[in-house]
């Protein structure tokens, strides 16, 4: 017998934990009831909870409502599965209401063995209450004491189990986005194309493939230097349009000319400038990500962007723009250039304006196109 | 309502524990133990029947919340979630909430009850009338809500695009 004994507490420890599950479940009657292994009186069941009548009631019409699946503790059962219990408890105490034209209902959702809770299987007792029954179902009223001070000490371990929650969501998120960003950084910028669908990618052949270039431009060939592509003509018309109303000399300047007249040299990318890139420290290249990913929070959504006003700005602070403006203007070039791959765009402006050298570049050549405007 | 003590709680802001978009967790100004708190929804419904389903899964889900903490806070052995629902059940203030109670052995908190014994035929008469009107009881699963949900977005997309659509055309 001893040996057997030792035997079977062996096998115990050996089982996982979805074993020690399943093995609980087998011996819950309650779990039982809800695959109806077990006959019950069943009062109303859905894919989440089942509510049946407590063989041995406190009153008359006497419900226990539990979740199907097991759990012995609160912190375990999810948020979901609660509020649906609760959901179908309001309902249940409407149904005993009509049905046995009581008077009221107490619901009782006891956790833990001190609160009264008998089986290892959470449920809640509803209670049909009449005026005068023998139930002592109430509760003790004190005179409330140090009030300030329990009111503290609930705030703090909220605060506490919240924020180590949260800490430890932000914690693997940072990691994950810092994999994320070593990962892009040696896959070489080849991971737009990846993403792109087979349907988008016919889609994009025209139009796209030329963003795609720009954005991975840095990276592609063995070239020493790489000229960022030359950006459709309509995007200079549209930089026009923004001074339409006071039309300045920018409509005898020719755009065109002074962009093949050549770029400054800042806008070349040379093999230095990239090594020196991709060889950033990690905490600054951190740091960077941050500080960029900030500015871009800052910038307003696009949707709530008002075109008059940007024109305003434009007239009034054209000597000096700000970081804000600029994204504002990548974005509407974005769009300009690719009206019928919006999101798209805007996924990639997310994602390569983490990459450094891309981001640089454009403001570099938004500076530029900014001086030429002014007729610099 | 004036005359209701938690909307009046509420206004004042002295027992409040804790805030959600619908729902307060306030200091019981009664409490029958140290740390008893009550889940009551801001606006104001005498009993449970009158509230909206998504304001019951909020309260259920910040009592779940708050009980979690208290328990930590006050290294209880347990918690009782209690609501009462009619003045026969006990329902002192006519506005619904759930109690959440830390629990201890031996506290003396009277939320048990005798179990008693019913004839046979009583239970099956209780069955039948209980079963008879739970007939048409449905509550959406949670599953179901979240289809709508995508649903909305996709429109409010669409709508997005189209926007931008126009302000491109606009545009010459």
């Amino acid at each position: 017998m001893p040996d057997e004994e030792a035997a079977l507490q062996q096998q115990l420890q050996s089982m996982t934990p979805e074993q020690i599950q399943e093995l609980q479940k087998k011996a819950c009657i309650f779990c039982q009831i809800a695959q109806e292994k077990i006959p019950a009186k069943t009062i109303f069941q859905d894919e989440i909870c089942i509510a049946i009548l407590d063989i041995h009631p406190a009153a008359p019409g006497h419900i226990i409502l539990m979740p199907k699946e097991h759990y012995s503790f609160l912190d375990e059962t999810p948020d979901k599965t609660i509020a649906h219990c609760f959901k179908v408890a309001k309902q249940l105490s409407q149904v005993a209401l009509r049905a046995l034209k009581v008077q009221g209902t107490s619901i009782i959702f006891p956790i833990g063995e001190a609160a009264g809770q008998k089986a290892p299987h959470l449920m809640m007792h509803l209670i049909p209450r009449l005026e005068g029954d023998d139930l002592e179902l109430k509760l003790p009223l004190h005179d409330l004491e140090n009030e300030q001070e329990v009111i503290s000490t609930i705030k703090r371990t909220l605060e506490e189990t919240e924020k180590g929650t949260t800490e430890k969501e932000a914690k693997f998120e940072e990691r994950k986005e810092a994999s994320k960003e070593i990962e892009k950084e040696t896959e070489m910028g080849f991971d737009g194309e990846k993403e792109v669908s087979e349907k988008e990618e016919e889609q994009l052949e025209e139009t796209g493939e030329e963003i795609e270039e720009e954005e991975s431009g840095k990276e592609i060939g063995g070239e020493k230097t790489v000229r960022q592509p030359e950006r459709p003509q309509d995007e200079f018309q549209f930089l026009q349009t923004l001074f339409d109303g006071k039309k300045p000399d920018v409509e005898e300047f020719n755009l065109n000319e002074a962009f093949e007249q050549g770029e400054p040299e800042e806008n070349f990318v040379t093999e230095e400038k990239k090594e020196k890139e991709t060889i950033m420290p990690e905490e600054k290249y951190q740091e960077n990500i941050l500080e960029e990913e900030k500015a871009i929070n800052e910038a307003p959504e696009e949707i709530s962007f008002d075109f008059q006003e940007e024109k305003e700005h434009l007239n009034e602070e054209k000597s000096s723009e700000t970081k804000k403006e600029k994204i504002r203007k990548e974005n509407r070039e974005k769009e300009k250039r690719t009206p019928s791959k919006e999101k798209k765009s805007e996924k990639k402006t997310k994602k390569t304006s983490k990459s450094k050298g891309y981001e640089d570049n454009l403001e570099d050549q938004l500076d530029r196109v900014a001086e030429l405007l002014r007729g610099g | 309502m004036a005359s209701c003590e938690f909307c009046q709680a509420m206004e004042e802001g002295h027992l409040l524990v804790n805030e959600e978009t619908t729902t307060d967790a306030l200091l019981f100004h009664k409490p029958a133990t140290k740390g008893h708190v009550i889940i009551v929804p801001k606006q104001h419904f005498p009993i449970i029947e009158q509230v909206s389903h998504t304001i019951i899964e909020d309260m259920a889900q910040h009592a779940k919340r708050i009980a979690l903490a208290i328990a930590k806070g006050f290294k209880a052995q347990g918690i009782s979630l209690f609501l009462q629902n009619g003045i026969a059940a006990g329902q002192s203030i006519p506005h619904t909430g759930i109690h959440v109670l830390p629990r201890f052995a031996g506290d003396e908190i009277p939320l048990t009850w005798v179990p008693k014994q019913l004839s046979e035929e009583d239970m099956n008469l209780v069955e039948k009338k209980l079963k008879d009107e739970a007939k048409n009881v449905h509550i959406p699963l949670e599953e179901e809500a979240p289809l709508v949900k995508e649903k909305t977005e996709e429109v409010s997309k669409d709508n997005k695009d189209n926007y931008l659509l126009r302000q491109l055309r606009r545009i010459p």
